[in-house]
């Protein structure tokens, strides 16, 4: 281009001398002027004057992070050693107490495991985000330690876990119905907080996590009042987060399932006193099965039989419904949102704009290129939402033929799958007061007497 | 099997005999692959280049200063305030981050100056330039300067999120609420988005 | 927990009294939870935050300037406002901590109570049986529970049945409406001018360019639209709009051509047929002097100044030249020199006073030609046509631009069309920016978008990407690519700063942009919306020019700034390859002739320079005469404008 600019350094100096001028009598200056004063060029300090520089408050360094994964593995390691060595629940306490402390109010909840499981899928599903190692590591430990010692991680380490179990004062059972119903919400929260974390749109089990609020001291009304009436709830039934809202709970439960060292109730041989299935406020302490089942065999083949044929069914409704919901869905989606109040405002269906019209309209992206990339949102919502549905399907229809089918069990047994690892069930167990002790129960004798 | 970890292992009880072997076999095969792949995995994403994390920021040519960053932060008072480069400032001593485009007067009596904290403080530096200096522990984030500084001045001034309070949540309260979408997950080396020219 | 060891009663008296401090501490924690709420909503409903009182009382003050009683009434409550606030806070952080307090201290005391009262674990031989028998009830409660989950699922759906979203989705897919929205541009209606529309491309005679016009004016109409709906695998999210999709920049390169209206326009705009500054072939000479007559053919007066570069159509130069009383375009014949005619263009707005820059003056934007039209525009705003005796066609007045200099972006031409870069302003949020296209026959709008960017001086460039006729301009701080038929905007990556004059240009399948205050970059031409963090390959930063805009050649490019430092990049990484100080200042842009490229300094001297991987100078030649414009170089002969003369360099037959 032959066209010669004016170096931008006359243009300013000559800026400059103007507006310094205007400066000098601003004072008098009346408003209206002021739009077209618009920008004022940084002026030449006559007497050494440098203009400071904004300072920039540096972020909690990085290996303190780290230092936050190695706490994490160690406080794993530390409610192994305690859970299945030294088999104390007073340690197993204190030990809660610590993670309270520091991964609570200390560290003040995030990063931790049951959010890394967004963060993991957005950087698995979605695009433009590189998983931190920081949050890679939280998301792996605490299913490594499951993977070898059941669910150590949700009996000390966990904060949320932790400040519902010190909360616990007066254990009362649920009954095992409704407990066996409400174990299916874990899923479908896992499956939404996944569905919103790969689309991008939101880290939704953060933002309504129960606890976090109490361990920084303030946060959003809706979340404290949840984790208010979870504690409140948590003083007799045990743990509600843990067993019937947690989306981590559902990849602990099915890692430990699979577990080499678990909790086991009695160091020995189970004299069926049956105390320890007491003791147990979450209902993972399950009897020996009755000898004769209650039922004709006959009875329990057909109605297993009739479960089967209508479980692909519930997964084809379940599919349907998600696809017929996805726009309700998508409508939580930021993109998608604005696109669709833009479009109303252009069709003149709504009247005034607002914060977020009006910030895209400052932004000047065209209204066709929002409407592609809330399109584009859409499409992959439509697909999603239809996973999402099977996905509840296919928890309900499992959950139904677990609860047709028959088990064996020789002895009492902790449930690795459900067990927290909070060591309550040891105190109980007569067997463990031998060790402990040295003594000889009197229960040995009486085994069956309440 | 937890007989090992057990004082007292000897009397354990009898280990099952039978089918259980294969599927312990098959087991312990699942927990060594799981705990190579782990740690695979985590070599990997320490060795990548996003390990170190990412903090919230915002992008202020993008900011439209709305206010919620003042009332949406989990924090109170929020962790956003106002920062100012000083190499873009014009210094005027009619600064319209400091005071209102409808005045009585040039004082800086409440009813003239923008800061519902009071917050911005002009010194004199050489006559006709002043420094609109922020006190941070007094501001809020709600960024009525900084709309003043953008609309009528230089743009010098705008909203950051100051890492010396933000407990960089996993979701963004004010991430979440901004309608511009101008916060944004960055590196965590470098934390800020600073302006540094005219726009 | 200490059961075990114990009987299961503890002491009366200890339970009793850890009871009641028990309901001491939850009685007091419910108190300051209260308080907190209170000051919670207090707070975030201040007059501090949503000013609504003080805001009143403003307005009145507006109203009533002088009322001192008023002034008072808005310091007092403003005083007010303030300490309750800043109380309120103190008052929140204390209070956290003695409702932590309290419930450490009722957790505490209950739980001490619970343990005196606490009895041993009671054995049910029942349970098993019990379990048994709980199983189908909790068949029956998994049902309800899934049929609550579906029942949610069922609500979003019908919540979705009258869905407005659905509706834009359909329209967004509908070609026309794409064009309206785009053609529009997201200032929303622009009045009667806006009309959508779309260029059609000239029947052109088989030059680079007859590619067909991209997405919406074709049958295929699908096309721009194609890229982003389907983008691949799990890259089909598309996250919020600065990141989008995945990274193009492993496909496989696309090839970039110039469009060009071709036929007997062989210098047809700036920089040539493609608008990268590469000379038509011909034999040119290697050197030359203007003030010892070495192979100079002719040399004509130029009655008007101007710094717009010539332009060679059907034998003729062409040229504009202004200032401030009169504004002409003049013909010349490229074989004699002849002047053939002179046109005057009067002002559309006669007795306006423009204010230029003295350098840059009243006819900076090089003219442009579409074969069989002339078009030129002035520092007002005013595009003119003519045919090629110079007979005035139409004039379409945009307007005085809002800068300090007038306008100063040359023209290019686009099928029958005339596109304008319209840039003004001195932000990009003024929304005052424009690229335009005309109708060539008529003047009238064909489609006209709003550009996000301050006034610039850079010229558009039309290339075929792909399959794509894109129209790509510099901008602060977007480089921005339109569709050339609709004038929809395809893609954006800001990756530009500063004060934009350098014109972009192409090469290796990317597009260059170099700008002081930014960057060079080179960025990929198939991606849409913004591609940012998804095609730019590279940014540099060395010898960034100004003015002069760069040249690509074998695999590198030469940038040039204004005080004469060239830089050779390299093309593929954005590496430095070398740079040499020629310390005199240059304003023309560099003309690739084979294998070296011609620099013009502005004392009128001239250097060709070989295009490779180290400096090396072949020839030097004379004007003799101030030059700031780019020279035409077509069969064989250079046509340089300076300061005052218009001259033809080329080997005497």
């Amino acid at each position: 281009m032959p066209l010669p600019t004016p170096g931008p350094w006359d243009r300013d100096r000559r800026r400059t001398l103007a507006l310094a001028a205007l400066a000098a009598v601003a004072g008098a200056a009346p408003a209206a002027h002021a739009q077209e004063q618009k920008k004022q060029p940084p002026p030449e300090f006559s007497e050494g004057y440098t203009p400071p520089m904004p300072s920039q408050p540096q972020p909690r360094m990085p290996w303190l992070t780290t230092l936050d994964v190695a706490l994490l593995a160690a406080a794993l390691g530390l409610a192994a050693w305690i859970g299945l060595h030294r088999r104390s629940r007073r340690e197993m306490r204190l030990l809660g107490l610590f993670s309270v402390l520091y991964f609570g109010f200390i560290r003040q909840g995030c990063l931790c495991p049951v959010g890394s499981i967004q963060n993991v899928a957005l950087a698995a599903l979605g695009s433009g985000y590189a998983l931190p190692f920081a949050a890679g590591a939280l998301f792996l430990l605490p299913l490594l330690a499951a993977l070898f010692f059941g669910r150590v991680f949700c009996g000390a380490v966990c904060p949320l876990g932790a400040v519902q179990d010190l909360a616990l004062l007066w254990p009362r059972r649920v009954p095992a119905w409704l407990d066996n119903a409400l174990g299916v919400l874990p899923y479908a929260v896992l499956g939404i907080g996944v569905l919103y974390a790969a689309a991008g749109t939101a880290f939704v089990v953060c933002q309504f996590d129960p606890f976090v609020g109490f361990f920084r001291f303030s946060g959003g009304w809706l979340a404290i009042s949840l984790g208010a009436g979870l504690l409140m709830l948590g003083t007799v039934v045990g743990r509600p987060y843990c067993r019937w809202l947690c989306p981590y709970s559902v990849l602990l439960r099915w890692t430990a399932a699979l577990t080499r060292w678990g909790v086991r109730i009695t160091p020995k041989d189970c004299i069926q006193c049956h105390r320890c299935a007491d003791a147990c406020p979450f209902g993972a302490i399950s009897p020996a099965t009755l000898e004769a089942p209650a039922e004709p065999r006959a009875v329990a083949r057909r109605r297993l039989g009739r479960v089967l044929a209508v479980a692909p069914l519930i997964v084809v409704a379940g599919a349907l419904l998600g696809r017929l919901g996805a726009p309700a869905v998508a409508r939580y989606d930021r993109v998608v949102s604005l696109a669709e109040r833009v479009y109303q405002e252009e069709t003149g269906r709504v009247k005034g704009q607002t914060n977020a019209s009006e910030a895209f309209r400052k932004q000047a992206t065209p209204t066709g290129e929002l409407y592609r990339q809330a399109l584009v949102k859409r499409r992959w919502y439509g697909g999603a939402t239809t996973l999402f549905g099977a996905w509840c399907g296919i928890v309900v229809a499992g959950k139904l033929i677990f609860l047709t089918l028959r088990r064996r069990r020789p002895d009492y047994e902790a449930d690795q799958a459900a067990c927290l690892s909070c060591a309550r069930c040891y105190t109980s167990c007569p067997i463990e007061q031998e060790r402990l002790t040295g003594l000889r129960s009197p229960l040995r004798d009486a085994p069956e007497q309440p | 099997m937890a007989g090992k970890l057990l004082p007292m292992a000897d009397d354990a009880p009898e280990q099952p005999q039978g089918g259980r072997t294969r599927r312990d076999f098959l087991l312990a095969g699942v927990r060594t692959g799981s705990v190579v792949a782990a740690g695979g995995l985590l070599t990997i994403l320490a060795k990548a280049p996003a390990a170190a994390g990412t903090v919230w920021q915002i992008d202020p040519d993008k900011c439209t200063q709305c206010g919620l960053c003042a009332t949406n932060c989990v924090l109170q008072p929020s962790a956003v305030k106002c920062v100012h480069t000083y190499a873009m400032c014009g210094y005027c001593k009619l600064c319209f981050g400091l005071l209102k485009d409808k005045r009585t007067g040039n004082t800086l009596s409440v009813e003239n100056s923008r800061c519902p904290t009071d917050a911005i403080k002009r010194v004199f530096v050489e006559d006709p330039y002043y420094e609109m200096h922020i006190e941070e522990n007094l501001c809020i984030g709600c960024g009525i300067c900084v709309k003043g500084c953008t609309r009528f001045g230089n743009g010098s001034m705008y909203l950051q999120i100051r890492h010396d309070r933000c407990v960089n949540c996993n979701e963004c309260g004010i991430a979440r609420a901004c309608p511009a979408g101008a916060i944004s997950r960055v590196s965590v080396k470098t934390p800020y988005k600073l302006k540094t020219r005219h726009a | 927990m200490n059961q075990n060891s114990e009987p299961a009663t503890g002491s009366t008296s200890l339970y009793r009294s850890a009871k009641r401090s028990a309901t001491v501490c939850a009685l007091f924690g419910l108190i300051v939870f209260g308080l907190l709420v209170a000051n919670t909503v207090a707070n975030r409903t201040s007059d501090l935050v949503t000013p609504a009182r003080l805001h009143a009382m403003e307005l009145e003050l507006n109203r009533n300037p002088k009322d001192e009683a008023l002034k008072k009434r808005i310091r007092r409550l403003d005083l007010q406002v303030r300490r309750s606030f800043f109380r309120g806070q103190a008052f929140a952080g204390l209070g956290f901590l003695l409702l932590a307090g309290a419930a450490v201290g009722f957790f505490a005391f209950s739980e001490l109570a619970a343990r005196q009262v606490r009895k041993l674990p009671a054995p049910n031989p029942e349970a098993a049986r019990e379990i048994e028998a709980s199983l189908p009830g909790g068949r029956r409660a998994v049902a309800v529970l899934g049929a609550l989950l579906g029942g949610t699922l069922m609500t979003m759906a019908v919540l979705s049945r009258h869905d407005a979203a659905a509706e834009y989705a359909r329209l967004a897919l509908r070609k026309p409406f794409i064009r309206q929205a785009e053609a529009a541009g997201p200032a929303g209606g622009l009045g009667p001018l806006g009309r959508a529309g779309a260029l059609p491309l000239a029947g052109a005679p088989g030059v680079a360019g007859a590619g067909q016009p991209l997405g919406v004016a074709t049958p295929q109409g699908g096309t721009l639209l194609q890229p982003i709906v389907a983008a691949p695998g799990g890259g089909a999210v598309t996250p919020v709009p600065p990141a989008a999709g995945p990274s193009l920049l492993k496909n496989p390169p696309v090839t970039i051509t110039g469009v060009a209206p071709g036929g007997t326009a062989t210098w047809p705009r700036f920089r040539g047929p493609n608008g990268d500054g590469t000379a038509g072939p011909g034999d040119y000479p290697t050197e030359w002097n203007a003030t010892n007559g070495a192979n100079t053919l002719w040399k004509q007066p130029l009655a008007l100044p101007g710094w717009n570069s010539p332009i060679v159509v059907d034998g003729k130069v062409l040229l504009s030249g202004a200032n401030a009383a009169k504004r002409t375009v003049s013909c010349f014949d490229a074989a004699t020199g002849k002047p053939l005619w002179q046109a005057d263009v009067p002002p559309s707005r006669p007795g306006e006073e423009v204010k230029v820059m003295d350098d840059t003056g009243y006819a900076p934007s090089t003219m442009a030609t579409d074969g069989t039209r002339l078009y030129a525009v002035f520092v007002n705003g005013d595009v003119v046509a003519l045919d090629l005796q110079g007979k005035q066609l139409w004039l379409h007045p945009l307007g005085m631009p809002e800068n300090h200099y007038g306008h100063g972006a040359s023209l290019t031409t686009y099928g029958t069309g005339v596109i304008v870069q319209f840039d003004q302003g001195s932000s990009a949020t003024d929304n005052k920016s424009e690229l335009l296209a005309l109708d060539g026959t008529s003047g009238k709008v064909v489609w006209r978008i709003k550009r996000p960017s301050p006034g610039t001086w850079s010229t558009p460039i039309v290339v075929k990407a792909g399959n794509r006729d894109l129209i790509v301009c510099s901008g602060n701080p977007l480089l921005m690519a339109y569709d050339a038929a609709s004038g929809a905007e395809v893609w954006r990556a800001e990756v530009v700063g500063g004060e934009i004059a350098p014109t972009p240009t192409f090469g290796e399948g990317f597009i260059f942009v170099a700008n002081q205050g930014g960057n060079l970059a080179a960025v990929r031409p198939d991606g849409v919306g913004n591609v940012t963090k998804t095609a730019v390959a590279w940014l540099a930063a060395d010898g960034l020019p100004d003015i002069v805009s760069p040249l690509y050649a074998n695999g590198l490019i030469f940038l040039c700034t204004t005080e004469g430092l060239v830089t050779c990049v390299d093309a593929k990484t954005g590496k430095k390859v070398w740079d040499h100080d020629f310390e005199v200042m240059m304003r023309a842009s560099p003309t690739l002739v084979g294998g070296a490229f011609w620099l013009f300094d502005v004392k009128g001297a001239a250097y060709l320079v070989e295009a490779g991987r180290s400096f090396k100078q072949v020839s030097h030649a004379v004007v003799g005469e101030e030059v700031n414009a780019s020279p035409a170089a077509v069969e064989g002969r250079f046509y340089v404008r300076s300061k005052s003369h218009l001259y033809c360099f080329g080997k005497k037959p």
